[in-house]
């Protein structure tokens, strides 16, 4: 068996920064490259951008499934936290000046939210630690930036004075936080990117995203349930909303997919006690009419006299807590299950938010590609290192530059590399191709799972010997149509998969066959 | 209280009297002349303009406002409206009108069709503007009410912005939507600024109210609001009193109306949005339409009537001598009438001077008023990033404030005009007259080639992080000697130190050792990292020379573009006023042509005769003085109304 491709890239890069010493004039490709090689042992690292108050701490606290970051309205969470995972959980708070102090992570509302006496504690925190043992954190690591202020104006302006920090340092902190980050998430309200949102998230993509790429930016629709009661579903009525954004071309080449989340829902959700349970069951009794009628408002669901169970107050809290929407799932699924546990109805809920599915997401497009996209966003980097540098060089460095340059280049070639390129130009519609196809391809490059019948399409049941044979008639297909169908390259890279499903089936048989 | 449109409804059927009394009195002119105000005040429109960025649920506070369940105008998740729907009273009917004026009847279920949005942005980009016009048999829109419903603004679809920069060109009054889901942007504050700029809120009252929808997802909202509130004032420099933000919910009113469950209606606050539109909208309004047309009833009135006085006044007088005066008099007054009709030139010949006068000031008002902005744009302006890397929003910002700034001009100038036919009116001893004038805001000033959106350039900087020091442990010291502690001290601490911190302090005390705390200091670190350095210095100077010039050569034209203007609605003006001169000369004619046969009393005749006749013209003015009691009834109401408004 050949070394793994994390393995072999570490040794690449390894080189290649032993090649760079010495020449001074390369030293920020060095340190870049050596930045990169020490990230390669590292869990992917996703940094959540996004315009404030469009519910990106809410979203961060209901992807952890705990709440660690402080939300509110207006709340602007101006430090940057970054979030992983590990036991015990704390907090190091890294200073300005450069000192440190680890505390307990109960601590944590202290130094990250506004309150009448921590102005000068937050001005001078550099950023937070946070150490949770939350088993969602496992595949990724999450960098809550400050956020990508695009149209605040002079809201922000008077926050930005009390924490003594100028725009520009935000948007560098934030831009720092997020280059240093293998992946996106862009955070954006239920309607989706705006015009200005849009030209924002371009400029900070950077001239032609050079480093960044639509594969590692992906897009998340927030405060969902607020569809609700306008629409019955409404996920259903923010993938609506989101696909007239996507038609835009320009949003689809910045953006690999959008995802819609009940944010508040699913940050209720994931902390949802026994006594939750116990007033839920309550409201149940009521008559679903009556009570799914008065969800329709805040102010009509906590007046007295309408018949509900429960206090006002207590209504109104609950109503804050889960939103209309997701009181009205939430009743149902009790109703349905008289006794349904704390923890069946919080996952079910979290299920039922979209939050689920984004984790599912995050994991199965980031954290199984954590190789490949930190080797691709290496890549990228280096494009950019070069194309920053090169004017400058002299002949000597330029042919050192050249040489790291070879050396980073042959992994384009890997498979894997030329699975994601291709993954890339079919999900921006770069390259048109027909509903089937577009399947057809995505199924091969192992987007709806890496097994070999998830990639052939046929279910799990089936036998090595109808694997074979759609395993040869794709193969054939895309070395008799291919070029045809998506170019040169692209089929060169399916009929690449192709062929290698056929090996695996292969040596699978020989091996049912002959064990030794 | 009595409300406008019962007011207007009153108003209207006194006219329609005043009309059949004129008409029996043989007064065609004046029958014409307030069947023209009764017409006029039916017609009397005031449009307002619902504007928001999309998803604020502008179509659904519409289709609210005007009690429609189930909804009238397209309601959907994604931008709805790509074109501006019109609202007015009428029978219902629904039509399609294209860009040549062209209307095509449509059927209920079409407007969805039409007024949505195509899944193709491109095409909804290119679509050709169209308008849906509502005609609906409804209260509320009788008083002459006509609703604009405009795309969402700083959305997703550009052409959407220009559709509704049509709509504010056309209305007299702003209602903005905001939201609780999510705070102003700037890009809607920036288009609140231009709105208010469009209906000149600074200058007139009650020109904007903003909706603060979607309030039933929130228990608390104040902070929000509040928020919004002052975003909305820093942007518009408005007063408070001037800007009411109204905190409703346009679906719960939705709900009340779907379930008729009133708690929904009390939660939505509509009633109180409603009653602060209506009262603004009506204050706005009630001067100008039922002022004029009260005013113009009470002179008709006294024009049908004033015949019959002059002859019951002759007849009172026992000799007959003051007859005669009177008919003399009359006779002289139709022949000083017909001078002016033959000898017309003179009072024309005034007219036209005055008005040149006026165009002089005007061009000379216009131009003040354009350097400024002229000047703004290139000390301003051009020096605002935001207006470089998009020169669009430097044409519809500039475009917007010379329109803003030329309206201006053009309320001036007919007022001025007024004066000057006021002025020629009394002269000529003809009632004062009044004539509605053209305007020249029309003008479009700047026109701005497409220019490509800038991009920001992104540098590469090598940084070093800050040196770190981090606590590794403590160094044990001998106490006596100031060296490292021996074998024995260093164990017994050790030993010490497995009962905690303070055995290990007290073993440590005890074998006469210092703790010593150690840190490791970390070098910084070298990293890269990208940062936006901003747009290229020299494309922004580039596009600065190149806008610049665009400016100058456009500031050159445009004297010469406002002086057409000027000249065209200064010979619209004239006409306008001589027209309205003749009409009143015709005016006058016919009451003196009426009243000389009823003086034709002979000497002759008996004091009986004289007597009878006496009754019989009491009896004709009988129902005439009845209807001047109610136009003075009715002026009363109007200023009441106006004074409760206010």
């Amino acid at each position: 068996m050949t070394a793994t491709l994390a393995d072999r890239f570490r040794q690449t890069l390894a080189e290649a920064v032993t090649r760079l010493d010495g020449t001074p004039a390369l030293a920020p490709v060095r340190a870049m490259l050596a930045e990169r090689a020490a990230l390669c042992d590292t869990r992917l690292r996703v940094a959540v951008i996004g315009r404030v108050c469009q519910g990106k701490s809410t979203l961060v606290n209901a992807l952890i499934g705990q709440p660690l970051t402080p939300t509110g309205t207006l709340e602007l969470s101006y430090s940057v936290n970054h979030i992983r995972y590990g036991s015990p959980p704390s907090l190091t708070v890294h200073y300005k000046n450069g000192t440190i102090a680890v505390t307990s992570l109960d601590q944590l509302e202290a130094y990250a939210a506004h309150r009448a006496d921590n102005r000068d504690l937050l001005a001078s925190i550099a950023y937070l630690d946070v150490v949770s043992d939350q088993p969602y954190l496992r595949g990724f690591d999450l960098i809550d930036t400050a956020g990508l202020d695009s149209a605040q104006g002079e809201d922000s302006a008077v926050t930005l004075e009390f924490l003594r920090k100028s725009r520009e340092e935000l948007e560098t902190e934030t831009t720092q936080e997020a280059d240093k980050a293998d992946a996106l998430l862009v955070v954006m309200g239920k309607r989706g990117l705006s015009a200005i949102d849009q030209e924002r998230l371009r400029a900070f993509l950077g001239p032609e995203m050079a480093g960044r790429s639509p594969v590692t930016t992906i897009g998340v629709q927030t405060k969902v349930e607020d569809f609700w009661p306008d629409a019955e579903d409404p996920i259903a009525a923010a993938l609506q909303c989101r696909d007239q954004m996507l038609a835009n071309v320009d949003v689809r080449s910045m953006l690999f997919e959008v995802l819609p989340v009940c944010g508040k829902l699913a940050e209720t959700a994931a902390g949802l006690g026994v006594a939750d349970v116990a007033d839920l069951r309550e409201l149940a009794a009521a008559p679903e009419t009556v009570l799914e009628l008065s969800l329709q408002a805040v102010q009509v669901f906590e007046r007295e006299g309408r018949g509900l169970p429960l206090t006002g107050s207590r209504r109104g809290e609950l109503y804050e807590a889960f939103t209309g929407y997701g009181l009205k799932i939430a009743t149902c699924l009790v109703r349905a299950n008289k006794d349904i546990t704390a923890a069946e109805l919080r996952e079910q809920l979290q299920e039922a938010s979209g939050i689920n599915n984004l984790r599912d997401r995050l994991t199965s497009h980031f954290a199984h590609r954590a190789d490949l996209l930190k080797t691709k966003l290496t890549s990228d980097l280096m494009i950019r290192a070069e194309r920053s540098l090169y004017r400058d060089l002299g002949r000597a460095d330029r042919g050192v530059l050249d040489g790291v340059t070879a050396m980073i280049n042959t992994y384009k070639h890997e498979l894997g590399l030329a699975e994601l390129e291709l993954l890339q130009r079919v999900q921006t519609g770069a390259l048109p191709v027909c509903a089937a196809d577009r399947e057809e391809i995505l199924r091969l490059i192992g987007e709806y799972g890496k097994p070999v019948h998830s990639r052939l399409g046929l279910p799990p049941t089936a036998s090595l010997t109808e694997l074979e044979a759609r395993a040869a008639a794709l193969h054939d297909h895309w070395r008799r149509d291919g070029d045809a169908l998506v170019g040169r390259e692209s089929a060169d890279t399916l009929v690449r998969r192709c062929g290698n499903l056929k090996r695996d089936i292969r040596a699978a048989r020989s091996h049912l066959e002959d064990p030794q | 209280m009595t409300s406008f449109d019962e007011l207007r409804t009153d108003l209207i059927a006194l006219c329609a009297q005043i009309e059949e009394q004129a008409t029996a009195q043989d007064a065609p002119g004046v029958a014409r002349e307030i069947a023209d105000a009764a017409r006029r005040l039916a017609e009397g429109k005031l449009r307002v303009a619902v504007i928001g960025e999309f998803k604020r649920g502008k179509s659904t506070l519409i289709n609210v406002l005007l009690d429609r369940e189930p909804p009238l105008l397209p309601v959907g998740r994604s931008p709805r409206t790509r074109m501006i729907i019109r609202v007015e009273y009428g029978e219902e009917a629904y039509f399609l009108t294209d860009r040549s004026g062209h209307s095509t009847r449509i059927s209920r279920e079409e407007i969805g069709e039409y007024a949505a949005e195509p899944d193709d942005a491109a095409a909804a980009n290119k679509a050709e503007a169209l308008q849906v016009l509502i005609q609906l048999p409804h209260e509320k829109l009788r008083s002459g009410l006509v609703l604009l419903d405009t795309p969402g603004v700083g959305g997703i679809y550009a052409a959407h912005d220009k559709v509704t920069d049509d709509a504010l060109a056309e209305a007299d009054a702003i209602l903005f939507v905001a939201g609780l889901s999510e705070p102003l942007t700037d890009g809607e504050l920036r288009f609140l600024e231009r709105a208010g700029d469009a209906v000149r809120a600074r200058e007139t009252r009650d020109a904007m109210l903003i909706a603060f929808n979607q309030i039933d997802i929130r228990r608390s909202y104040d902070e929000e609001l509040e928020k919004c509130r002052e975003d909305a004032l820093d942007r518009t420099r408005l007063q408070r009193s001037e800007l009411p933000v109204l905190p409703v919910s346009a679906r719960s009113k939705q709900t009340y109306l779907i379930h008729h469950d009133l708690a929904f209606l009390e939660a939505s606050h509509i009633p109180e949005l409603e009653a602060e539109l209506w009262s603004r909208l009506l204050r706005r309004r009630i001067r100008v339409l039922l002022g004029d047309a009260a005013d113009r009833a009470r002179q008709s009135v006294d024009r049908i009537i004033e015949p019959l006085e002059t002859a019951e006044n002759g007849l009172r007088h026992k000799s007959g001598a003051e007859l005669l005066r009177l008919a003399h008099e009359i006779k002289d007054g139709r022949t000083r009438l017909a001078t002016l009709k033959s000898e017309s030139a003179g009072w024309r010949q005034e007219i036209a001077s005055k008005l040149n006068d006026l165009g002089e000031k005007m061009i000379d008002r216009c131009e003040q008023e354009c350097a400024a902005i002229w000047q703004r744009a290139e000390t301003d302006y051009l020096r605002d990033q935001y207006y470089l890397v998009d020169p669009s929003r430097l044409g519809t910002q500039l475009n917007g404030r010379f329109r803003s700034q030329l309206h201006g001009v053009d309320e001036w100038a007919a007022r001025e005009a007024s004066r000057v036919q006021r002025d020629c009116a009394a002269r000529w001893q003809l009632e004062s007259p009044d004539a509605s004038l053209g305007t020249i805001a029309g003008v479009s000033i700047l026109d701005l080639p497409d220019y490509d959106v800038l991009q920001e350039r992104i540098k590469t900087v090598t940084r070093t992080t800050p040196v770190t020091r981090v606590y590794i442990g403590e160094r044990k010291v001998s106490h006596n000697s100031g060296k490292k502690a021996n074998v024995l001290q260093r164990g017994f601490v050790t030993a010490g130190s497995l009962f905690g911190d303070r055995g290990k302090r007290w073993a440590a005390d005890v074998a006469g050792v210092d703790l010593v705390p150690q840190y490791e200091t970390h070098d910084g670190e070298t990293y890269t990292e990208q940062i936006s350095e901003g747009y290229a210095q020299k494309d922004l100077d580039r596009r600065r020379k190149e806008l610049q010039d665009i400016l100058d050569t456009a500031r050159d034209r445009s004297g010469e573009l406002i002086r057409q203007s000027v000249a065209q609605q200064i010979t619209a003006m004239s006409a306008g006023i001589e027209l309205e001169m003749e009409h009143q000369i015709k005016l006058e004619d016919e009451t003196l042509r009426r009243t000389l046969p009823l003086l034709a009393v002979r000497e002759a005749e008996t004091r009986e005769q004289a007597d009878a006749r006496l009754a019989e013209l009491t009896e004709t003015m009988r129902p005439i003085k009845r209807l001047r009691k109610l136009v003075q009834v009715l002026e009363k109401d109007i200023s009441r109304l106006i004074a409760d408004a206010a």
